[in-house]
């Protein structure tokens, strides 16, 4: 599975821009404001038909344009090309198609080509909130199981529902009509959870040697999912539904009082622990990078063990802070998975591990 | 744009207002209006004015009708045991369409959404519940709309109609009639197989 080749209209600084890929490696440099990391942007569109830069798509627009559109040519693992096209602009929306034919429902296209990124935003993981952690979470697991994009869609819009009606003063029915919208959520919920878990156990088996192959030190790395619903690392599919109907009756007066919902995956956190402490504080600058590498390189193998697929990897402007034995050892690991699309200002970093012509993409003179 | 002339630019505003009639549809219905002889025009406003004047919500079940009891629940052949609760009047119109159906209707005039600002009590539903215990009633089909409000609005009526010993169901959800297995979507899917049935 492997992208050939993608044009660009109107997206970024590039107004007409065609690329052709090699199947391996990718490395795409060339000094700053070039359009590298635009290129990235592009490819996770056109699999995840959003950007991981901006929420709002008419960011993306070429200045003074009103549309933008991406073309990416994929051979999937049975060697048939496919054409995904996104297509947006400010008057009709956004578009999505495959082989010309339009997508109504963009989460068919989620998961055909999976994908993972590794970008400097990624540090919000160990640094950030909650949420990008529960978001790494739900971009890699959507990918992989289209019920689980489902149950996260519904669990979302009930918890809206729910919030809207515990935000509602001096109305009677409160009580009994928030029953009808959590057995719904302890539906998706439990959904949404089991997968989670059965991530994180994964994670858990395979953290310590990953981050020991990018930096060579023996550390004992922990994963620890944080759930509001109750300590739940270990149970089984039908056993986490109960147990979550039985934390939202416990917490309704709270929830009541405090007039938003506190209990469910939407809720929910992981700890990043090296020896016991959070890498957050406990990490240097270098290890956090190295473990958010080894995180990645994990998500992508889980992609393969389930799918027997390998993902494409998104690695942009990651080898700051990284010295060169550290760089080596990830090119050498790259090496052996899927396509791989790197950028760098400097190309020399790769050159001793790559070399193979085909793989380097030079950009210049936007 | 506009015609710059009042009357016509009037007309084209209201019709824009129509739902799915955008301001392009808008101004070719308003030319064709104005363009049309042999009193048309007359005809649409007097059917307009007409369906307003003439139609009511049935006493019995809420759907549309030209007398205090719609045509439906004032016909003897329909099964009096039965009630199929539906979100809206086009959905009685969809489920008849079908003629699977013999049994009486109540339109619940929406679903439950905090969001949109609809509770319990802007829905058809305490009536619902006394027609369940004054008439002779045996089976309640829930046939709402499937999305999470729809679903909602389904657990609350099962939960207040649980006592009241009759048979509480919901339609069936599952692949499309001459669909194609290959182009349904997962979800989908996956609910029919969970649903299948015994051959």
């Amino acid at each position: 599975m492997y992208l050939s080749k993608i044009e660009l209209t109107n997206f970024r600084i590039f107004k007409n821009f065609k690329a052709t890929f090699d199947p391996r490696v990718n490395v795409i440099y060339g000094s700053n404001g070039q359009g590298k990391t635009s290129i990235l942007e592009a490819i996770y569109f056109s699999v995840i038909t959003k950007s991981f830069k901006t929420k709002t798509d008419q960011t993306v627009i070429n200045n003074e344009k009103d549309f933008f559109d991406i073309k990416g040519y994929f051979y999937n693992s049975e060697n048939i090309l496919s054409e995904q096209r996104v297509y947006y602009s400010k008057k009709e929306g956004k578009h999505a198609f495959v082989n010309q034919e339009k997508i109504k429902n963009f989460s068919y296209l989620v998961g055909l080509f999976p994908t993972i990124l590794l970008s400097l935003e990624d540090l919000d993981l160990t640094y950030g909130m909650p949420a990008s952690r529960r978001k790494f979470l739900d971009i890699l697991l959507s990918q992989l199981y289209p019920s689980y994009l489902f149950a996260l869609q519904k669990y979302k819009k009930c918890i809206l529902q729910k919030n809207k009606l515990l935000s509602f003063d001096d109305y009677p029915q409160k009580s009994e009509e928030i029953e009808i919208w959590n057995k719904q959520l302890a539906e998706s919920g439990s959904e949404i959870l089991f997968y989670r878990l059965a991530f994180i156990r994964f994670l858990n088996k395979n953290i310590s040697t990953s981050y020991n192959q990018i930096s060579k030190k023996l550390e004992d790395i922990k994963i620890k999912y944080n759930s509001t619903v109750q300590d739940i690392i270990e149970l089984k599919k039908g056993e986490i539904e109960p147990i979550f109907i039985e934390a939202l009756k416990k917490n309704k007066k709270n929830e009541i009082k405090r007039q938003t919902s506190i209990i469910g995956p939407h809720r929910d956190d992981i700890d990043f622990l090296k020896d016991g402490f959070p890498f957050k504080s406990h990490g240097s600058q270098g290890e956090n990078k190295s473990f958010l590498i080894a995180l990645k390189l994990l998500a992508a193998k889980y992609i393969f063990d389930i799918t027997a697929k390998n993902p494409i990897l998104l690695l942009d402007d990651i080898f700051g802070e990284l010295d060169t034995f550290r760089i080596e050892n990830l090119l050498k690991i790259i090496l052996n998975t899927g396509q791989t699309f790197i950028t760098t200002t400097d190309e020399k970093k790769v050159t001793s591990i790559i070399k193979n012509k085909s793989s380097f993409l030079h950009l210049e003179g936007n | 744009m506009s015609f710059n002339i009042p009357s016509l630019d009037e007309l084209v505003t209201r019709l824009s207002h129509l739902p799915g009639i955008g301001r392009k549809s808008a101004q070719r219905l308003a030319m064709y209006i104005l363009k049309s002889g042999d009193g048309y025009s007359d005809q649409l406003v007097n059917a307009i004015l007409s369906v307003k004047e003439n139609t009511q919500m049935c006493k019995r079940c809420f759907n549309i009708s030209e007398n205090e009891l719609c045509s439906l629940c004032s016909d003897p052949r329909r099964d009096g045991h039965k009630i199929c609760v539906v979100e809206d009047i086009v959905d009685v119109m969809a489920i008849e369409g079908s003629r699977e159906y013999s049994g009486l209707y109540h339109v619940l005039g929406g679903v439950i959404s905090p969001l949109a600002g609809v509770s319990v009590n802007d829905l058809k539903i305490t009536s619902l519940v006394d027609r369940v215990e004054r008439e002779d009633i045996k089976e309640v089909l829930l046939a709402l709309n499937l999305s999470t409000e729809g679903e909602a609005t389904m657990i609350y009526i099962s939960q207040l109609l649980q006592s009241k010993n009759i048979e509480v169901t919901r339609i069936a959800h599952g692949v499309p009639m001459g669909s194609h297995l290959e182009f349904v979507d997962q979800t989908t899917i996956g609910r029919a197989i969970a649903g299948r049935q015994k051959l």
